[in-house]
């Protein structure tokens, strides 16, 4: 609700501009932040996860359970849980109202990337790409069978023998289908009701590191070891007979031909028009491009190390980006100047002088005190709406109900 | 001091000196007032060994028991032979004898002249601290004397005061509230003891799977040193190994991957009460020789896919049964299963301590309950009886 | 022009009096989740009661005992696990409701502290002080986050927006003035000087909506302010040119609860009045105190559903709406 009454200018801005703080909480390794913007998961290197309040900057609360990295984190829709992978060999489904694990796999090696299925009520049923091992589905919904489906690293057109394995994988926006990379450059398309494949794309050579998809519109971004970022737009037909069509355009290659900067972490903004990814190599910025162009709109500096995550918070306007040397977090936000006209009712800013004209009746003596409640009268017949809430801020984003972690206060046992 | 009082004493000093030392009768005379001793109390000064009336030195004839050194003021202040001593007075205010002295020093000093007045000086502090607090603790001397009698000794009154005693005037029901509270509590505490135990038992397990890793790559590399020998057998296709014949297995177990609920029912078996408690392969329920083969086996199975398969097939069956929960591949080159052991062994030691700290604070919590019925207990009864 | 002031629309359930005479209430509040009642009180004490359904209507649960001075105001945080007490020895204390432990201290202020208020996540706290700051605590840490030094005369009250975000402030000097949370920035003021001069300000709250503020000064009138327009949309009065409060801070609430669309107010002789809100008329009167002592605080728990008034002298009511 403050937007409304800030600067609408600085309120309009895509995307953030100026370093404006770092935090420290560990070594960082992964981070996530809610859909509704209000927390921030950051997973550290040995193996713990705690939650940050965006509205204090402090953590709230610590998880406990890993005993390796965190390489990958999700949250579920409604913000009340949270699945986490690492090296240990595990997947945890978190739940943040009792603050412990509700459910955990034990993969047989460590695991690179897990995500729940998108728009979906149930947090139980997830897809991860593990270590030299097929990509598998699981469904969690039964704490005591646990259903693990195995999905094909080969790809649906038989490129000859050679052995690879799936990286990264992601749920499409609506979850109909996953996208699972692998190491020599091909693209999966798997079903995500029979997880059968559909369609395999051989992207680029090398491998895929990461696959990104917006909140809205089509736009896929498709990161790689060849130094290329691959924005695609995905049109999904359906046919008559049930089956889809899928078709995937290259729009746009960002790369840097100068540094040959690798790309470590490629984030959308949320409604697509905006790219930003951190880098790899001699700078240590994050990069951000516009989608319609594929041009290079901003670079935001001020980090001191290489940056290797990178986390998009649409609500507050924020890109959070961890270190590689020291594990900080950076904050990139938008910075509102105070507006001195605030500070007293009838003071009005304004861009030049002007030149002040009398009214007839300035100085005249008026005798207010009968006309007084009169005129409150006249002015105060209108009906209030005191109950209906806006359905949107300044920005646009809609008011959600979303989960809200309880705060303990007492102290933890150690 | 200053110089003129310092004269003045000088002055006094030649006077004294210069005055007769016996009087007519030939009696000795004393102190500074040249008198003869008639009984009255004198001091002698150790300095210059001349006797001084108390009185004429401006001291309270109380104070006689106690002196331990004494200098006159000449001898003090205008010659420094020394500085009067006293010795220290008995703690009881109105007794002016000198403290009770005990060669041992390693005890700490007496402050009474005599075990009786440290007695006396007891009781009377205890009347006068008793009488000061009276006002605002409200107790009568009957209590107070009732629970100084009481006491057996003095620890037990030492302890009186540090716990709230236990309710026991009536029989109270635990309220409803605090009766589910409890329950709840019991619960979860039995839940986590539950998984402790699971959770030792697998530490225990691992424990003695390293042990039967340890024994099998044992075997496996005296098999390989037998092969190595003399005889170059014409079964071996598989290229000469360097030196390096110590055959070191991944050995990841694929029990391992069990749920709780599963490993649960793995405790009951067989299988599982073998692993705990062996020492050597055929406790394990393996023979010396199928060993053998199924190591033969799985070394043709590493080298080539296609020769000799039937013969092949039978071997691979028993290589199945006896490897079949284990990761066969080198430890170097097993990539996925990486330092398997140290990531299970920390999984497990964190579920250990996280079920102990549970337990630690479900006690707690209980115990708190329960200290808060009792509170509630008295307090209900105090305001039901006043 | 006003109804018939019989038409009452809440029924008294029980009144509970206080045994120690000399003992002044300063606030009660209802507990989020509608169990219990906490009473602060000039004793240093604050008492804790649960609400049971039938004609006692209160039991003392327990009384949390710690701080050196009376009490201000208290505030439950939104998961009613925690009790958060400001006092005139400048401190703030948080409490845990269950066994009545002291959880921590908050020290900081220079001055009394007169209000407090938490967000709807629970993990921040505002506080208002005589010493003309408002400070914005991070409750985990127990540090304060940033102190709002706009105000030139002690602040009276302090409310936040729906969603979190907007803080409004009421103080002495006669200002209302809305602070962002997340900068800590002056978004805006309001202030009402149309007789000439300006009088304190003793309460703000949002409306359910956070579009609009209601606010009672010490010139004895309530208003609902317009904060976007800088206008004041409706002004409600008490009857016969009485004022409604001129000295002491008194709280209004809203009531929303079945439909209706009413704002209460407790005044300084043991009345609770009613308003229609869109009309501005008196609706009706409840009689909450029998010594005509001002009713401190009147508390709402499901906008409306149950009413709890206490006035200084320490008289419990509990109203039930009626259907």
């Amino acid at each position: 609700m403050n937007l409304s009454l800030l600067d609408p200018f600085a309120v309009a801005k895509e995307y953030p501009e100026v370093l404006t703080q770092t935090l420290s909480y560990g070594h960082s390794t992964c981070i996530k932040s809610t859909r509704s913007g209000d927390y921030l998961a950051s997973g550290l290197i040995d193996g713990t996860i705690i939650i940050i309040d965006n509205d204090t900057n402090s953590t709230i609360s610590i998880l406990h359970d890993h005993t390796r990295s965190i390489t990958s984190l999700c949250w579920s829709y409604c913000g009340r849980y949270l699945l986490s992978g690492s090296r240990d060999w595990k997947v945890n489904l978190w739940d943040l109202q009792k603050g412990h694990v509700i459910r955990s796999v034990t993969f047989e090696g460590p695991v690179w990337n897990c995500t729940l299925v998108p728009g979906s009520e149930s947090p139980f049923q997830f897809v991860a790409a593990l270590l030299e091992d097929d990509p598998v589905f699981v469904d969690m919904s039964c704490a005591n069978s646990i259903k693990i489906t195995k999905l094909e690293t080969d790809p649906f057109v038989d490129d000859g023998d050679r052995k690879h394995w799936t990286l990264t994988c992601a749920y499409e926006k609506t979850g109909r289908f996953i996208f699972n990379g692998t190491s020599k450059g091909w693209l999966n398309i798997i079903d995500g009701k029979s997880f059968e494949t559909v369609k395999s794309i051989k992207i680029c050579n090398s491998n895929i590191k990461g696959i990104e998809f917006s909140s809205i519109g089509e736009n896929v971004a498709i990161n790689s070891s060849d130094r290329i970022i691959r924005q695609y737009k995905l049109t999904i037909a359906e046919r008559e007979n049930g089956t889809y069509k899928l078709n995937l355009e290259l729009e746009n290659r960002y790369q840097d031909a100068v540094n040959r900067l690798q790309w470590n972490s490629v984030k959308f903004n949320h409604n697509s028009e905006y790219l930003c990814a951190s880098t790899l190599g001699a700078t240590h910025d994050v990069y951000i491009w516009e989608t319609g162009m594929g041009s290079l709109i901003k670079i935001l500096e001020g980090s001191n190390e290489e940056l290797i995550e990178v986390d998009w918070n649409f609500r507050r306007c924020c890109i959070t980006a961890t270190g590689m040397d020291s594990g900080m977090l950076y904050n990139w936000s938008i910075v509102i100047p105070q507006k001195w006209s605030a500070l007293a009712p009838d003071f009005e800013e304004i861009e030049e002088n002007i030149d002040y004209e009398e009214k007839e009746d300035e100085f005249d003596f008026v005798d207010y005190d009968d006309d007084l409640n009169k005129i409150i009268e006249e002015e105060e017949r209108d009906i209030v709406d005191v109950i209906t809430k806006e359905k949107t801020d300044a920005r646009g984003f809609p008011f959600v109900e979303s989960f809200v972690i309880n705060v303990s206060l007492q102290p933890e046992l150690e | 001091m200053d110089s003129k009082k310092l004269s003045q004493l000088q002055e006094k000093y030649n006077k004294f000196a210069k005055a007769p030392k016996y009087d007519l009768n030939s009696e000795e005379l004393f102190c500074v007032c040249r008198r003869i001793d008639d009984g009255e109390l004198m001091v002698a000064c150790d300095g210059c060994d001349e006797w001084f009336h108390f009185k004429c030195m401006k001291l309270n004839d109380k104070y006689k028991n106690l002196v331990n050194n004494y200098y006159c003021i000449f001898c003090d202040d205008l010659f420094n032979k020394g500085h009067t001593l006293w010795k220290k007075k008995c703690r009881l205010p109105q007794c002016y004898e000198p403290i009770q002295i005990n060669k041992d020093p390693a005890v700490l000093p007496s402050k009474y002249c005599s075990e009786d007045h440290g007695i006396e000086f007891m009781k009377q502090e205890v009347i006068r601290r008793f009488k000061n607090s009276h006002k605002e603790a409200g107790m009568k001397e009957s209590q107070l004397v009732t629970i100084i009698t009481g006491s057996e000794n003095l620890n037990q009154f030492k302890s009186l005061g540090s716990e709230l005693p236990q309710f026991d005037k009536q029989i109270c029901e635990l309220p409803d509230d605090v009766k589910i509270l409890l329950s709840e509590i019991q619960r979860k505490l039995e839940k986590q003891e539950s998984q402790e135990k699971l959770y030792r038992s697998k530490e225990q397990y691992l424990m003695k799977l390293r042990e039967q890793i340890k024994l099998f790559n044992d075997a496996f590399t005296a098999i390989e040193e037998k092969l190595a020998g003399p005889v170059q057998t014409t079964k071996s296709k598989k290229p000469k190994k360097s030196s390096k014949l110590k055959v070191d297995i991944c050995g990841f177990d694929q029990l391992l991957k069990l749920n709780d609920s599963e490993w649960i029912e793995f405790n009951e078996t067989e299988n599982f009460k073998r692993k705990i408690d062996f020492t050597t392969l055929e406790d394990l329920g393996i023979n010396q020789e199928e060993f053998e083969r199924a190591y033969m086996a799985l070394k043709h199975a590493d080298d080539d896919d296609n020769e000799n398969d039937d013969e092949d097939d039978q071997m691979v069956d028993v290589q199945k049964d006896i490897f079949k929960d284990f990761c066969m591949k080198d430890k170097k080159k097993c990539v996925k299963h990486l330092t398997w052991f140290s990531i299970i062994q920390d999984n497990v030691r964190l579920k250990l301590n996280e079920a102990e700290i549970k337990i630690a604070e479900m006690k707690e919590k209980k115990e708190k309950l329960m200290k808060d019925v009792n509170i509630r207990n008295w307090e209900n009864w105090e305001n039901g009886y006043s | 022009m006003t109804q018939d002031l019989s038409q009452s629309k809440y029924k008294l359930r029980s009144i509970h009096k206080q045994t120690q005479n000399d003992n002044l209430v300063s606030t009660c509040k209802i507990s989020p989740d509608g169990k219990m009642l906490a009473t602060a009180s000039s004793d240093k004490t604050i008492k804790l009661w649960s609400i049971t359904d039938n004609s006692n209507g209160l039991k003392l649960i327990r009384t949390l005992i710690g701080h050196s001075k009376g009490i201000s105001d208290i505030s439950f945080s939104p998961n009613s696990k925690y009790l958060a007490s400001a006092s005139d020895d400048l401190t703030i204390r948080i409490w845990d409701v269950e066994f009545g432990e002291q959880i921590q201290i908050l020290k900081g202020h220079t001055y009394h502290i007169n209000t407090l208020c938490f967000n709807f996540k629970g993990s921040i706290l505002l506080s208002g002080s005589s010493d003309e700051n408002i400070r914005i605590w991070d409750l985990k840490n127990g540090k304060c986050l940033k102190i709002l030094s706009a105000h030139s005369d002690p602040i009276s009250s302090l409310d936040f927006s729906f969603d979190g975000t907007i803080i409004v402030s009421g103080s002495y000097d006669g200002l209302i003035r809305l602070f962002d949370l997340e900068t800590g920035q002056c978004l805006k003021t309001l202030i009402y000087d149309k007789s000439g001069s300006s009088f304190p300000i003793s309460f703000v709250k949002f409306s359910p909506n956070s579009k609009y503020i209601l606010s009672s000064s010490l010139d004895g009138f309530l208003r609902l302010w317009d904060y976007m327009n800088n206008k004041v949309v409706k002004t409600f009065k008490n009857n016969d040119s009485k004022s409604i409060s001129e000295k002491y801070n008194l709280n209004s609430n809203f009531i929303t609860f079945n439909n209706e669309l009413l704002i209460c107010s407790g005044d300084e002789v043991g009345e609770i009045l009613f308003w229609d809100l869109q009309s501005k008329d008196i609706v009706f009167k409840l009689i909450a105190s029998h010594d005509n002592s001002p009713i401190m605080q009147v508390e709402s728990f499901n906008d409306g559903e149950l009413l709890i008034s206490c006035s200084l002298k320490g008289e419990i009511c509990i109203w039930d709406y009626i259907k």
